[in-house]
């Protein structure tokens, strides 16, 4: 391996000298494999192999026992703590936001769209930093999706305007004695509309290549005095272009993010791995978990349930958290749906590695005898689990543009006990969440004329 | 084409959908009311398939009471109007009927022989034509090798053709046709044996419809037409003309004025629509404020569209 390695360098280095067409600088990308090599934010140590005819490997493991018992080490506790106005609990320390993001893909950044870049962008906007964050050409790719749009727009008003005056026109051709000529105009001009129609998109990007070739040649020629991306200035026309170094230095730029965790995944992190304290509004006291399930479950109401009141089996938190810590515990990376109108989003190794395979819509199912007894509760359970059919048509249809699979996630949902009650002091957590199951369909569309190969 | 029926167009409810029946109809609901229902029926001429469909066509119950308010249309109990109608026929009329159905069947045997025998003398025509020039061809060939003897058996040729002509064969054919040649007609509606309009006594009241109806009304007050939208994932599809000529504009749901919503079904139903650049179209009637009893005049209605993607 070290051999490979060096051999490698060599090989760099000889080329090196080689005098080469200077290439569009590409924006490298980060080490993934190296930054996310830890798939959760806990430390696991094994022990050394034990080899029962081997005297030193016994040895050894017991040497490492005592080690851990005499210095076990160290387990790092993060901390957050829960925001009741958002009901959301917020991350607000450093490393503690790069640990949960790294390990797990935990939280998203408040002002980014999942990872915690603002501060990035911030700099990079202010011509601190090189390169482009992710956000910027996300953010691009849309500005200019969205000018394509708007051309197109454009040229489809045109060709139904058109097509309205030429109809106008030989409508009042058939009082004319010569219809055929309207028609066959009308014809033409629709023939004319409709290939517009097809080149308006091809053209409307060929625009834009050329556009941008002549601002970077202007540029050149500007002899670069100022130093301005076009990309920036094209967007954001409004925003004042940063052009000297000068006024940058001296400025520090404090960090106005923090890290969302929702609320399954803060109480994943404490109930499920032990990884993260949360702190109470007022950053001195931890909440123990039975605390926090209880005050999430009222949380999960809009406004937020009285404190006072009963636990139900169905609360949206419990049903949600179910589902969460199942797929959790299956080794995917669970993150929001929201984006895709789903309640989750299924990564294989995470948000940076590949496109998210699943999105699970999750539907409490009241199957237990319990749920049937009464024609009250009948109608209740049947309310909550009614979806209309265009309801499921949409979210399927939604799923089929984005390439993913739709999962039907139905959460068995108990009986209610005593030890759910406000007053109950005693609340085990784990026969409560073993008391649930969870049924998992796939659902595709699928139509027999065009699925045929 | 332009004919329009007598109204109300008399709609069928037959096991709990709404049904027209006669082409007449259909293109005048399509044409004047903006009502395009959807074909249910299979084509006679090719029974295999379901891209292409035939009457009759269904209506929403939207429509039908649409069709109802407005004074086009009344819904008949068409089960109990046939069968009574049926059983209150008479003897003579019921003859009279099989005849004249019996008698239509002839004729269009008739116009089947007639485009049978012209489609055969074109071909005998075209033959002939080309035996003519294939004859000529051999003549001139036999010209120069100097043997006119093969003129005489063309000549023959030709003149036998006109004797086997086929107008004779059609108009004795066309007499000798008995009744057991006439065509079997399904008649489409049952018109000439029972009434045009049925009778009051079969007609039933106002057609049941969802509480998305205001919305429907509303849609189709401002001139867009409306199809349904279950297999794209709306309650109706909003089409600014015919949908024949048009992409539709707008995904419509409708909900009520003080319903609780849940968020998510406005992101899926605001990006659904934008990928496929139609808008999201979410409304209802706000029962507060006076609807002058005008169904649909109260309703408002938001368009939703994703503006990140």
């Amino acid at each position: 391996m070290a051999s490979q390695f060096s051999f490698n360098a060599a090989s760099a280095q000889e080329q090196q000298p080689i005098p080469t067409k200077p290439r569009p600088q590409r924006h490298q990308r980060p080490d993934y494999r190296h930054i996310h090599r830890f798939p959760l934010p806990l430390t696991v140590r094994p022990l050394p192999p034990l080899i029962p005819h081997n005297p030193i490997s016994v040895i050894s493991v017991l040497l490492s026992y005592l080690t851990y018992f005499i210095a076990p080490p160290h387990h790092a506790i993060h901390s957050a703590y829960f925001d009741s106005n958002t009901s959301s609990v917020h991350v607000t320390d450093e490393k503690t936001i790069r640990a949960l993001w790294e390990m797990g893909f935990f939280g998203k950044g408040s002002l980014s769209r999942s990872e915690p870049t603002w501060i990035e962008q911030e700099k990079k906007r202010r011509g601190l930093l090189g390169g482009v964050t992710l956000d910027e050409v996300t953010r691009q790719r849309r500005a200019e999706r969205r000018d394509l749009k708007l051309q197109r727009a454009r040229s489809e008003k045109l060709i139904i305007e058109q097509r309205l005056q030429a109809e106008a026109a030989a409508r009042e051709g058939r009082t004319i004695p010569d219809p055929q000529a309207n028609l066959s105009a009308a014809r033409a001009t629709n023939g004319i509309a409709t290939t517009a129609e097809k080149l308006s998109l091809r053209k409307a990007k060929e625009a834009k290549i050329l556009e941008a070739q002549q601002l970077a040649q202007r540029d050149r020629e500007d002899a670069g005095k100022t130093v301005q991306s076009s990309t920036t200035e094209d967007n954001h026309p409004t925003e004042p272009t940063v052009s000297g170094p000068d006024i940058i230095e001296g400025m520090t730029i404090t960090n106005e993010e923090h890290l969302q965790l929702s609320n399954e995944e803060a109480f994943f992190l404490v109930y499920g791995l032990g990884a993260l304290h949360i702190f109470d509004q007022d950053h001195q006291t931890v909440l123990s978990p039975t605390f926090l399930l209880r005050k999430l479950c009222h949380h999960s109401y809009s406004p937020p349930r009285d404190s006072s009141t009963d636990l139900k089996t169905d609360d949206p938190f419990l049903v949600s958290y179910v589902v969460y810590h199942h797929f959790r515990s299956l080794g995917w990376v669970v993150r929001s749906g929201v984006k895709f109108g789903v309640d989750y989003l299924l990564y294989n190794r995470g948000p940076v590695f590949s496109h998210a395979e699943f999105a699970v819509v999750v539907i409490p199912s009241y199957d237990h005898p319990y749920w049937s007894e009464t024609d009250e509760r009948k109608t209740e359970c049947a309310a909550k689990q009614a979806r209309s059919w265009w309801w499921f048509h949409c979210v399927n249809r939604v799923q089929g543009q984005v390439q993913k699979t739709l999962v039907v996630c139905y959460v068995e949902i108990p009986p209610p006990t005593q030890d759910l009650g406000a007053t109950s002091a005693s609340l085990d957590i784990g026969a409560l969440l073993s008391r649930y199951s969870v049924r998992e369909l796939i659902i595709r569309r699928w139509i027999p004329n065009r699925s045929r190969d | 084409m332009n004919s329009s029926p007598d109204l109300p167009i008399p709609i069928s409810y037959i096991a709990g959908n709404y049904f027209v029946f006669s082409v007449d109809a259909a293109t005048f609901l399509r044409r004047e009311h903006h009502i395009c229902g959807v074909l249910a029926g299979t084509l006679p001429q090719v029974p295999q398939q379901n891209v292409f469909t035939g009457l009759p066509l269904e209506l929403m119950p939207e429509e039908a009471r649409l069709l109802v308010e407005k004074g086009v249309g009344c819904i008949v109990d068409e089960v109990n109007f046939q069968k009574q109608g049926m059983k209150s026929l008479m003897e003579e009329d019921r003859k009279k009927y099989l005849k004249e159905l019996e008698s239509q069947g002839l004729e269009s045997k008739q116009l089947q022989i007639r485009r049978k025998e012209r489609l055969r003398e074109e071909y005998l025509k075209k033959k002939n034509e080309k035996a003519a020039a294939k004859a000529k061809k051999a003549e001139e060939k036999q010209d120069t090798s100097a043997a006119p003897s093969g003129e005489d058996s063309v000549f023959l040729f030709d003149d036998r053709q006109p004797s086997t002509s086929p107008s004779h064969v059609s108009s004795r054919r066309s007499s000798v046709l008995g009744a057991s040649d006439a065509m079997g007609i399904t008649p489409a509606i049952s018109h000439p044996l029972l009434p045009q309009q049925p009778p009051a006594e079969h007609h039933l009241p106002l057609p049941e419809v969802p509480s998305s109806y205001p919305l429907f009304a509303h849609l189709h007050s401002k001139g867009y037409f409306l199809s349904p939208g279950l297999r794209f994932g709306c309650q109706y599809m909003a089409y600014p003309g015919d949908p024949l000529r048009f992409h539709s504009h707008f995904l419509a749901v409708a909900a009520e004025w003080d319903e609780q919503l849940d968020l998510m079904t406005i992101i899926s139903g605001g990006r659904l629509g934008t990928g496929v650049k139609k808008g999201f179209l979410i409304g209802g009637a706000d029962k507060s404020r006076d609807d002058s009893g005008v169904a649909g005049s109260n309703v408002r209605a938001f368009s939703i569209e994703w503006a990140g993607m």
